[in-house]
């Protein structure tokens, strides 16, 4: 069957390109301290607006910096050779190291990063509240003992600690889910440092909570168009953001710490991070299938994570549905009105189709979440729904639009000459001859949704991509979840193209059996028809 | 049965139709014939009101369709159209084709809108197409089958709009069969026809249709044999005519050249063809009369005939009796004449002299 050729295709496609990105690219081994990267040439990534760029641009002037937005994104770019060196938090860069042998940890630690909590400019008294509950944890040796369990050691088990009885009011947090060991998820729920924080904060002023997450990206607008009260997600305290939010004090100190490929390092590998590293690397192709088997187990098995991935696909799946139907529907009403011979109507309907077509989506999404909808208590997957189905029902409209207007206009009269009226001609000839024009055009844009809808993790949607990101920002394996999750997008699209393309061969009346409804004993068969 | 009375019809500034009355009677089968563009299709789509006519009204038994509160789609199943591209809905096979109408509208039977329509299809010698599609069929079964498709809705009048003007000529006499069929078996029908012959024979009235009107109206015999009026007999003997007049010796020869080219063009003659005539007219008019009558005003009148092949050259004017023969000067003229015409002949009427040449 082809089909099954296609997807044996698409798997080699997929073993061949694991293969390559197996290989490390020729490294010379030449640097053994932060002073050596400060040469032109090397790229330096780093999270922008932080305490790691600041570092960069101090010691390594020369070096070009590059931005990432997920640790995990860094990560993968240094493992692939698109960075020299990632600087980020002590905290982090430990946890990396775990799971990836072929990174080094510069020995200086460059200063530090204070990490606070975030709210808007005006909610002086809920910065108040923080910093007073930060002093009383330093204080009673609570924030050394969170030190010790999540920084400090690794598996940290969170502590029993329910929400408070009778709460006062209630907050949204924002937070990451995306950054160990301060916030992440395990088992499907969200633990780290910065969770027992929220968790004990609440304890203490007494309020319910709610936790979203989010991009780091969209952490500072979503707190200013009062999507989120207050930003509690390993954030690095900088004076230039310190202008639009307020900063707490901080509640942990960490330092910036430097991570390379240790192909390039030519330190003492034990004076690194003081444990000797085996080499691991294996050779050949059981090395390879061992780490592939070792990846799965990490991405799918391991805390029943695919779970999260059946999770984020139903969203995903739940997205590109709505916004197939209500987006058709849509889509309908403005071609109705495109054709309409009121100027007005058609004029509004081409006015909207240029306006939906000339606007990335992803910038549609953040106007309805961040803008119109910011004020509405709206869940997040719905104003998905709205944006993709008024960016679909653009598309849609033209392609009805071509479609009907493709179709015979004698026909048409004929049906009028009949005595059928304008609305039942329509559905009599038009539609059933339009639809066979429509549906291959539109198969394409709707597949074309499907992907896009990739990108709702900018308002906080855990769709399939966003629970990839999840899973990657756990078991820093920068590849596997991609290639599996590219895989998964590519599954389901083929699934909906075959769907619609059952559809596609009942609509047409060429491939259609030659019976006429409704008539039980026809006096003329097939066979007389074939000449 | 349909009164037609003051029908107008513009399409924005162009007055296509002006001021039509007609009554139609039960029974009877009219051909509407006329040259391109006189509006005989928009006359005919007019009366199931296809398009809408600018003023006037018609009268189907006893009902203004022109009324605003007028059942149009009720009226329209009382009337059959056929077009010329035949409109079968390509999405359907040839029996659904003719189901679709009663089942959905007369709201008969789906078994029995079949039979039926089996019943029609036999009629125009379909019946082993029922389930073909329609661009399965060729250009004359399309057409009969959309025939079958208008009289499956029972109707009262069947309008044809040039039925067969888009079939290969090959097939344009199984459709007319069908037609005529459908005419002798008393069938209300108007048709608006290029078939000259089939007109004539298949109707029991004739419009002749010009000058944004019915310019002619009568039975078959008195629009063919003896029509009344020039344009009409004009249009009955294939005639087609060009008219210009020299006014005097300074006439401009230029302009009437160029003028009996572009007509002798549209009339497919080859570039001698048309030199030889322009010849002959120079000859005549500037050579020979505008000679003898330097002041008279000469009506030159060409025309051709697609029967018998002839352009006729007349020249008509003024003046006392002429001989033409007998002018010695004329005798280098007359000789290159006489080559190419078949016939010169001299007649005076009334004061007036008429020189007519066929060649």
């Amino acid at each position: 069957m082809p089909s099954k050729k296609r997807i044996l295709a698409m798997l080699s496609g997929l073993a061949v390109m694991l293969l390559i990105c197996g290989c490390s690219a020729a490294d010379e081994a030449k640097i053994s301290s932060t002073s050596d990267l400060n040469q032109a040439g090397y790229i330096i990534g780093v999270p922008e607006g932080t305490p790691p760029e600041e570092v960069a641009k101090e010691f390594m002037p020369d070096a070009e910096i590059s931005y990432f937005t997920q640790f995990i994104d860094g990560v993968a770019a240094l493992k692939s050779g698109k960075a020299t060196a990632v600087i980020y938090d002590s905290s982090g860069v430990d946890r990396i190291l775990l799971s990836n042998p072929d990174l080094v940890k510069l020995p200086e630690e460059l200063g530090n990063i204070e990490i606070a909590t975030v709210v808007g400019l005006n909610n002086t008294a809920l910065n108040d509240q923080v910093n007073a509950f930060i002093k009383q944890i330093h204080q009673d040796g609570t924030s050394d003992e969170m030190v010790t369990r999540w920084i400090d050691n690794i598996g940290g088990v969170m502590p029993d600690l329910p929400k408070p009885q009778n709460p006062e009011k209630k907050l949204t947090i924002i937070t990451n889910g995306m950054t160990e060991p301060m916030n992440y998820y395990e088992n499907g729920e969200l633990t780290g440092y910065d969770i027992e924080f929220i968790k004990r904060f609440a304890n203490y002023a007494n309020f319910d909570y709610e936790i979203i997450t989010m991009d780091y990206a969209a952490m500072i607008p979503a707190l200013q168009s009062g999507k989120g009260d207050i930003i509690i997600s390993d954030f690095f305290k900088t004076d230039e953001r310190g202008q639009e939010v307020l900063y707490s004090d901080a509640y942990v100190v960490l330092h910036n710490s430097v991570l390379v490929r240790k192909s390039m390092y030519s330190g003492n590998i034990e004076n690194a991070d003081g444990t000797a590293i085996a080499n691991q690397s294996q050779s050949g192709t059981a090395g390879f299938f061992a780490s592939l088997q070792d990846s799965y187990n990490k991405t799918f098995i391991v805390e029943d994570r695919y779970k999260l991935v059946l999770e984020g696909l139903w969203t995903t799946i739940v997205i590109s549905m709505l916004s197939l139907l209500f987006g058709s529907f849509l889509g309908a009403v403005i071609c109705a009105m495109r054709k309409s011979r009121l100027k007005i109507v058609s004029g509004l309907a081409i006015v909207y189709i240029r306006l939906i077509q000339g606007v990335p989506i992803v910038l549609t999404l953040m106007i309805l979440y961040y803008i119109l909808f910011a004020s509405v208590d709206i869940h997040p997957i719905l104003i998905a729904v709205v944006g993709f189905s008024i960016n679909f029902a653009a598309y849609a409209a033209e392609i009805f639009r071509t479609a009907i207007d493709a179709t015979d206009k004698g026909q048409l009269e004929a049906a009028y000459a009949l005595g059928f009226t304008r609305v039942s001609s329509f559905f009599k000839v038009t539609l059933p001859q339009a639809l066979r024009h429509i549906l291959p055009i539109f198969k394409g844009e709707f597949i074309s949704m499907v992907k896009m809808t990739s990108v709702v993790g900018y308002i906080a949607i855990q769709d399939l991509t966003k629970m990839t990101d999840i899973i990657r920002s756990r078991t820093f394996d920068a590849f596997f979840p991609l290639f599996v999750t590219a895989f998964i997008y590519f599954v389901i699209t083929y699934l909906f193209i075959i769907v619609l393309g059952k559809i596609e061969v009942r609509v047409d009346p060429k491939r259609r059996k030659r019976l006429v409804k409704g008539i039980v004993d026809p006096e003329v068969s097939v066979a007389e028809v074939a000449k | 049965m349909i009164t037609i009375n003051g029908l107008s019809k513009n399409f924005g500034e162009l007055q296509v139709l002006e001021n039509i009355s007609a009554e139609i009677k039960e029974g009877e089968v009219i051909s509407i014939i006329g040259p391109s563009g006189c509006g005989k299709s928009t006359f005919l789509r007019c009366i199931n009101l296809l398009e809408t006519p600018t003023n006037g009204e018609i009268i189907i038994d006893g009902q203004n369709i022109l009324a605003k509160n007028a059942n149009v789609s009720g009226l329209r199943q009382k009337m059959g159209m056929v077009f010329q591209s035949f409109n079968l809905f390509s999405h359907l096979m040839i029996i659904e084709n003719l189901m679709l109408g009663p089942v959905n509208l007369l709201k008969v039977p789906r078994q029995q809108a079949y039979d039926e329509g089996l019943a029609y299809l036999e009629m125009v010698g379909l019946r082993s197409k029922a389930l073909a599609f329609p661009d399965e069929l060729s250009g004359g079964q399309k057409q009969r089958a959309a025939i079958a498709r208008t009289l499956a809705m029972k109707p009262e009048i069947v309008l044809f709009d040039e039925p067969t003007s888009a079939l290969d000529p090959t097939m344009v006499s199984e459709v007319l069969g069908v037609i005529r069929k459908l005419a002798s078996s008393g069938m209300t029908m108007m048709i608006v026809t290029h078939e000259m012959k089939f007109a004539r024979d298949v109707s029991s009235r004739v419009f002749y249709m010009d000058e944004k009107g019915i310019y002619e109206d009568g039975s078959p015999a008195e629009i063919f044999d003896h029509p009344q009026k020039a344009k009409t007999r004009a249009f009955i003997r294939k005639i087609s005519s060009f008219e210009y007049t020299a006014e005097g010796s300074g006439f401009d020869l230029y302009e009437l050249n160029a003028r009996i080219e572009t007509f002798l063009q549209k009339q497919m003659f080859t570039d001698r063809q048309i030199m030889n005539v322009q010849l002959v007219c120079e000859e005549l008019i500037l050579a020979i009369l505008l000679r003898e009558f330097p002041k008279a005003s000469v009506a030159l009148l060409v025309e051709y005939s697609d029967l018998s092949g002839e352009v006729t050259i007349q020249a008509d004017f003024d003046g006392e009796v002429y001989e033409l023969e007998k002018a010695a000067e004329n005798e280098i003229s007359l000789a290159i004449i006489h080559t190419y015409a078949k016939s010169i002949t001299v007649t005076n009427q009334a004061g007036r002299n008429l020189v007519k040449i066929i060649i």
